[in-house]
């Protein structure tokens, strides 16, 4: 008797106002504090699986740079329902939808800030939800086998020239024959600035002739141009796609 | 030949394609499309947008003495994890383009000739 007079005086809230106040704050995003993810983006999608790999709950991890939501994961039962990215329109769940949301989420530069929310509602129905185990595989899949590291060790070869660039605002580095330096500049200034829809490499084979073909490619903020053989960069492109080794 | 019967028989013949879609690049649009199982509006019409994209990045190149700056553009090879797409139109008809949704695991040079030389048809009228 006396422990449960005890539970109820400390069940006891203000009354009126204060309490919703108190229970809006207890089930509002004031209830977490945030806190930083790593900068590198692949220990930050491992922080972020995990983080849902946690939660059984309905939950809401949102994740912002300061001040700014740079997006939303809705979660439960150790699966996610959505990632929401402000400005984009909602796309069907897959995992490699979802992947590719969390990767662009994941590649933001600045202090990325991680907070868990109590959601409102459960956000999923009863089996639907993309399990955390299927959402690592997605990432995994196209880190490694969509690699722009893997795709320009086999490209980078046999090139007659070549434009490279490792951040938006970072003027891009050429080498090889100068004739090409004016049109790979021409291409690769609208690539570089066009949504990149990751995760993984993207690209564009420009046939020139027969004989040459400009490959655009790039992952996130680096990239390349470069001029090659046809066949040989046609033939490239095809084994990255089927995953062969370099 | 009607642009339905080039299609059938262009993906017939081409093992490393599995959609076709005859575009409109001005609208961004599928004109109409031949493919082998189901092909959806979205998805046709998302191989368009890209074709949209991928013509407007290639114009105005300044290319280097040697290059045919007509048959430049006239065919790009877009890729990522998720496959590759060819885009291809004649200096014909720039308007109008052939997408094409290649096959995983196929080569990539049978099915870029075969699309180009669709488009090539299509806008000679053949």
């Amino acid at each position: 008797m006396r422990a449960a007079g005890t539970f109820t005086r400390a069940l006891r809230l203000p009354a009126g106002g204060r309490a919703d106040a108190l229970l809006a704050l207890l089930a509002g995003e004031g209830a977490a504090e945030g806190h930083l993810l790593p900068p590198d983006p692949t220990a930050r999608l491992a922080r972020i699986t995990r983080e849902i790999d946690e939660t059984a709950l309905p939950r809401a991890l949102l994740l912002r740079t300061g001040a700014v939501e740079i997006g939303r994961i809705a979660v439960a039962r150790r699966r996610v329902g959505a990632v929401t990215l402000p400005g984009l329109p909602d796309e069907p769940p897959t995992a490699r939808s979802l992947a590719a949301r969390l990767a662009r989420i994941a590649a933001e530069p600045g202090a990325i800030a991680l907070t868990v929310l109590r959601a409102a509602a459960d956000p999923l129905a009863t089996g639907t939800g993309c399990p955390v185990a299927d959402l690592r595989a997605a990432l995994a899949s196209t880190a490694s086998h969509g690699s722009l590291e893997r795709l320009t060790a086999r490209l980078l070869s046999r090139d007659a020239a070549r434009l490279t660039w490792a951040g938006q605002d970072v003027a891009a580095q050429f080498s090889g024959a100068a004739e090409w330096r004016p049109a790979l500049m021409h291409l690769s200034a609208a690539f570089r600035t066009a949504p990149w829809r990751g995760p993984g490499a993207e690209g564009m084979a420009i046939p020139l002739s027969g004989q040459q073909v400009v490959i655009l490619a790039r992952q996130d903020r680096q990239g390349l141009a470069a001029v090659l053989p046809l066949v040989f960069g046609l033939d490239a492109i095809g084994a990255w796609l089927r995953g062969e080794a370099s | 030949m009607r642009i339905s019967e080039a299609f059938q028989a262009a993906l017939a013949a081409t093992p490393g394609v599995d959609l076709l879609s005859y575009d409109d690049l001005s609208s961004g649009l599928a004109l109409t499309a031949c493919g082998r199982g189901s092909c959806g509006r979205e998805e046709l019409d998302r191989l368009a947008a890209r074709a949209v994209e991928g013509f407007a990045l290639v114009a105005g190149t300044p290319l280097p003495p040697g290059v045919d700056a007509g048959a430049f553009g006239s065919c790009l090879i877009g890729f990522g994890p998720g496959g590759a797409e060819v885009y291809a139109r004649s200096p014909a008809a720039p308007g109008e383009a052939v997408s094409a949704r290649c096959v995983p695991g196929t080569p990539l040079l049978p099915s870029v000739r075969a699309v180009l030389g669709l488009a090539f048809r299509l806008a000679e009228g053949e």
